[in-house]
């Protein structure tokens, strides 16, 4: 675990700049829910902080192609997976409390206040943070083994391309359905607030620590499994 | 002298380039040479070393280690520079080594601090803005800076002005001087090895051709120089490569002294050079 640390901090010194430009932008674009979008424009931009902060740290490994030195540096393959997704986590939580404590202060005040707050409060919940920190594990979840397996070009386009199979999937099956709301159509505009009721009832039904309990025991099968798939794919690959 | 690495039938199939079963050790307290044209195959064996390509089959064991099976260990043993400085670009020296450092439990903050000294290195300086040279003489202050047993240099003198070139070379004379480290120093700088190499390791097409001492090397092959009318087809097969030109052929031959006696005074034979062998051996009419 240590040399995971240390491969962390040395994504940290060669991605610093870069995590900071990401998060004014968050910061930025982060005013316009309040105004337009409501809950799934705070919701998107929220997930941007933390992915487009692995995003940088990954792109720039690629550009610099410096993947090989970090290689040829006493570590084994499964250490440097580790470190990735041990990075991962670590952007997940300290971007999940930044835009939180973002999302607080944007709402402060008294109401009615702009079009979107009210959106924004409804994600600002526990259940809210638990939705956050599952669907973006998730999401690291599924790219980092394709990621490990392709490199960072081909594993995107393998990552981007099964996302939107998802997407027509859902809307075909919409379609057949006969339901009425596309699938996609449905997802923007319920995506958030729809995650955070279905935790909700998920909560209630269960109670706090064994809701909690779930949400700890899938972050940590997830990344478990993940994690095993990748190490195996990056000990096969040649750098 | 025990061996400090030992590299047994290594193959690698890249599709449109085989490595086959290359074999060769290197001794403790020794500098060996890896020569061959371009694309022969160093670059491949050097990677299999640091296991950042995947072996087909056979092994690779350092310090009596596998470089798999005990890969952390074994690699905090290595001092390595790649052909191409792989470093984050934008990043100050002091932030490369921040990155670098915390990896070898032997690392020597003063050593490095002193070769970034001598090296004219200013800690503060951004890796883009410094030219090749540079780069290559922070990836040597790197590879030097933790007590390395093995130091794999892979092209690292190619940019290099002839100054520190000499300066590098006599500095891998002094660490194996206590003939516990050892290096493996791929270039096409074939003067370099000349000075400083105890052994010569000639690769071509992805083979092996020959793993020897280079003293034995240079005393006991020759270049051959004399009339067009020497060069027949028989007299051709004692060569292992050879030239016809207008006035008369060059030949080279892994035994002067046979030479010397087979043709007599009809012959000038010359000391070979580790040019001369890479020459013959890729680029001359028939090589062998």
């Amino acid at each position: 675990m240590s040399s995971a640390f240390k491969l962390c901090m040395r994504d940290y010194f060669a991605a610093r700049w870069w995590w900071l430009i990401v998060l004014a932008s968050v910061l930025f674009f982060g005013l316009v829910p309040l105004y337009w979008g409501g809950s799934q424009a705070f919701m998107i931009n929220g997930a941007f902080l933390a992915l487009g902060a692995l995003a940088c740290t990954l792109f720039i490994e690629d550009m610099f192609k410096t993947e090989a030195y970090a290689a040829s540096l006493p570590l084994k393959r499964s250490s440097i997976v580790l470190g990735r997704y041990l990075l991962a986590g670590m952007l997940i939580l300290a971007g999940g409390l930044i835009i939180f404590a973002f999302g607080y202060v944007l709402t402060a005040g008294s109401s009615p206040g702009p079009a979107g707050r009210a959106g924004i409060i409804a994600l600002l919940t526990i259940e809210g943070a638990a939705g956050y920190v599952v669907v973006l594990t998730m999401l690291v979840a599924l790219f980092l083994p394709l990621y490990f397996r392709y490199g960072l070009f081909k594993g995107s386009l393998a990552y981007f391309a099964g996302l939107i199979a998802f997407l027509l999937a859902g809307a075909a099956a919409d379609t057949l359905l006969s339901s009425g709301v596309s699938f996609t159509a449905r997802l923007l505009k319920e995506g958030g607030p729809g995650i955070v009721a279905g935790f909700y009832r998920m909560r209630t039904g269960l109670g706090w620590p064994l809701f909690l309990a779930l949400i700890v025991l899938v972050e940590a099968v997830t990344f478990a499994f993940s994690s095993r798939l990748s190490a195996g794919f990056y000990n096969g690959r040649d750098l | 002298m025990p061996n400090i690495l030992e590299i047994r039938n290594l193959s690698k199939d890249y599709g449109d380039f085989k490595l086959k079963n290359v074999s060769f050790e290197l001794p403790r307290g020794t500098i060996m040479g890896l020569i061959g044209p371009n694309g022969a195959g160093k670059t491949t064996v050097i990677k299999l070393i640091l296991n950042l390509i995947r072996r087909d089959s056979g092994t690779v064991r350092i310090f009596g280690l596998d470089n798999l099976g005990d890969e952390a260990a074994v690699k905090s043993r290595i001092g390595f520079v790649h052909d191409t400085p792989l470093f984050y670009d934008r990043l100050r020296l002091k932030n490369l080594k921040a990155q670098v450092a915390p990896f070898y439990e032997k690392w020597d903050e003063n050593l490095f601090q002193r070769l970034l000294r001598e090296f004219d290195l200013p800690p503060g300086k951004i890796f883009a803005k410094l030219s090749r040279g540079m780069k290559m003489k922070f990836a040597l202050a790197l590879a030097l800076s933790h007590d390395a047993d093995l130091i794999l240099l892979d092209e690292p003198t190619s940019g290099l002005d002839p100054v520190f070139r000499r300066d590098l070379l006599s500095r891998l004379s002094a660490i194996i001087q206590d003939e516990t480290k050892s290096v493996l120093f791929s270039t096409h700088v074939t003067s370099d090895l000349e000075r400083i190499a105890d052994s010569i390791t000639f690769i071509r097409d992805g083979e092996i051709v020959f793993s020897t001492g280079k003293d034995d090397l240079l005393d006991r092959w020759g270049v051959i120089k004399g009339g067009n009318d020497l060069l027949t087809d028989e007299t051709a097969k004692l060569f292992k490569g050879f030239r016809r030109r207008e006035f008369g052929f060059e030949a080279l031959t892994d035994d002067a002294a046979a030479a010397r006696r087979r043709f007599g005074e009809s012959v000038a034979v010359d000391k070979v050079t580790l040019e001369d062998i890479m020459f013959f051996m890729t680029r001359g009419d028939r090589r062998v």
